[in-house]
């Protein structure tokens, strides 16, 4: 598949039968905000501002609010370093990602897509499954041990922002991977975060 | 591969790219998030490189829609009637799109309004606008179809419009101006 092929699988009308048709998928999915596009310091400190004014007329409990936000930098940051991954290797060029907030069972959901090299699959699938067998305690361990391992080596990859967004979120990561074109796969991540206090 | 429930999200990307959607933001509205939205679109434009000229034009266009949805008294009711704007591009233009559920009884004036306006020439929209000014309050100003068109004034072009059944008592009515992205 190539990226026409992928945008083209749209099964959208066009126009203003599109809003609509948009505008219901925002609602099924209880979304609030959707970004698309190349994340740049600028766009994400807007990002943020929208988020905190909507969170505000909403008087959102500012414990929450704050985990929410630490949640969003995390995933903004995550895009942005990672967003032109695909157009170094790719002919295509450089491939939008996305960026959503949502609401579910009653929590904020933040939601991320962006394109991923086919080998990334299986080591991102193993982070985040290694991230979610570990409860509260095991996490924070996790982290702790994670932060020395990436002091001690350059390499990175030690996935610190996904152990931290579990950990903030106090929710398992879930993840899917979609076919967009021959080496690439959009990689969606998502993050619940708990309306309900710690008990800390 | 993977969690069935998250499929949406590739959609909507794809939908995204599609159309060129930009940004999107449904909920309530108020004067904070009007200014937020508006930054945010500011600063996207900025990184698209958009000539100061076109996104003052696109500034004015948005705020017109913006405001048009606050004034609407269904704005900030049920989250499944909330209202939506939304950026997008394609080669040559840039569209604002407004979406909010109105009451089924609003939509023959509304439909009557914008047929009429799409049918004025630039001259025509002046004349009528600086007219509504002279002959309105502020208070009237804002019920009646200056703002609509204002917004036709800004953008240069016709108003696209439609409307979609909700359910019995209301309709989701779509609008989309277009804005060009280079002088002519």
């Amino acid at each position: 598949m190539n990226l026409e092929q992928y945008i083209k699988t749209s099964s959208s009308t066009t126009d203003l039968g599109g809003l609509h048709s948009f505008y219901r998928q925002m609602i099924d999915n209880n979304l609030l905000m959707i970004y698309e596009g190349e994340f740049s310091q600028e766009i994400t400190r807007s990002v943020l501002n929208l988020t905190e004014k909507s969170f505000e007329m909403n008087n959102l409990d500012p414990g929450l609010r704050k985990k929410v936000v630490n949640v969003m930098i995390e995933s903004l940051q995550n895009i942005c370093k990672h967003q032109y991954t695909v157009s170094e290797a790719g002919k295509d060029g450089f491939i939008p990602a996305v960026f959503m907030i949502g609401k579910r069972n009653g929590n904020y959901v933040i939601i991320t897509g962006n394109m991923v090299h086919k080998q990334a699959e299986s080591i991102l699938t193993a982070k985040i499954d290694k991230i979610n067998s570990f409860d509260k305690e095991g996490l924070k361990q996790y982290y702790k041990e994670s932060r020395l391992a990436a002091k001690l080596s350059d390499v990175g990859g030690a996935g610190l922002g996904l152990i931290d967004m579990a950990r903030k979120s106090g929710n398992s990561l879930i993840y899917r991977f979609d076919e967009a074109e021959d080496q690439t796969l959009f990689y969606t991540l998502l993050v619940e975060i708990s309306a309900q206090k710690d008990e800390e | 591969m993977g969690n069935e429930h998250l499929v949406f999200v590739p959609q909507l990307h794809r939908h995204m790219m599609q159309h060129r959607f930009l940004l999107a933001y449904r909920g309530p509205f108020s004067h904070d998030i009007t200014m937020a939205m508006l930054a945010m679109s500011e600063n996207r434009l900025v990184q698209e490189g958009a000539e100061t000229g076109i996104r003052k034009k696109i500034f004015n266009v948005m705020m017109g829609c913006l405001e048009n949805i606050c004034s609407h008294p269904d704005a900030t009711v049920t989250p499944e009637k909330q209202a939506m704007v939304m950026l997008g591009r394609n080669d040559n233009d840039y569209f604002i799109y407004s979406g909010n559920v109105i009451q089924n009884s609003e939509v023959p004036e509304l439909e009557n309004d914008l047929s009429r306006i799409n049918e004025l020439n630039p001259e025509q929209l002046r004349k009528l606008y600086t007219d509504l000014l002279q002959s309105l309050t502020a208070e009237q100003m804002i019920d009646s179809e200056a703002g609509l068109i204002d917004i036709a004034r800004k953008s240069g072009h016709k108003i696209e419009f439609e409307f979609s059944p909700v359910d019995q008592s209301s309709t989701f009515f779509a609008m989309k101006t277009t804005i060009a992205s280079a002088h002519a």
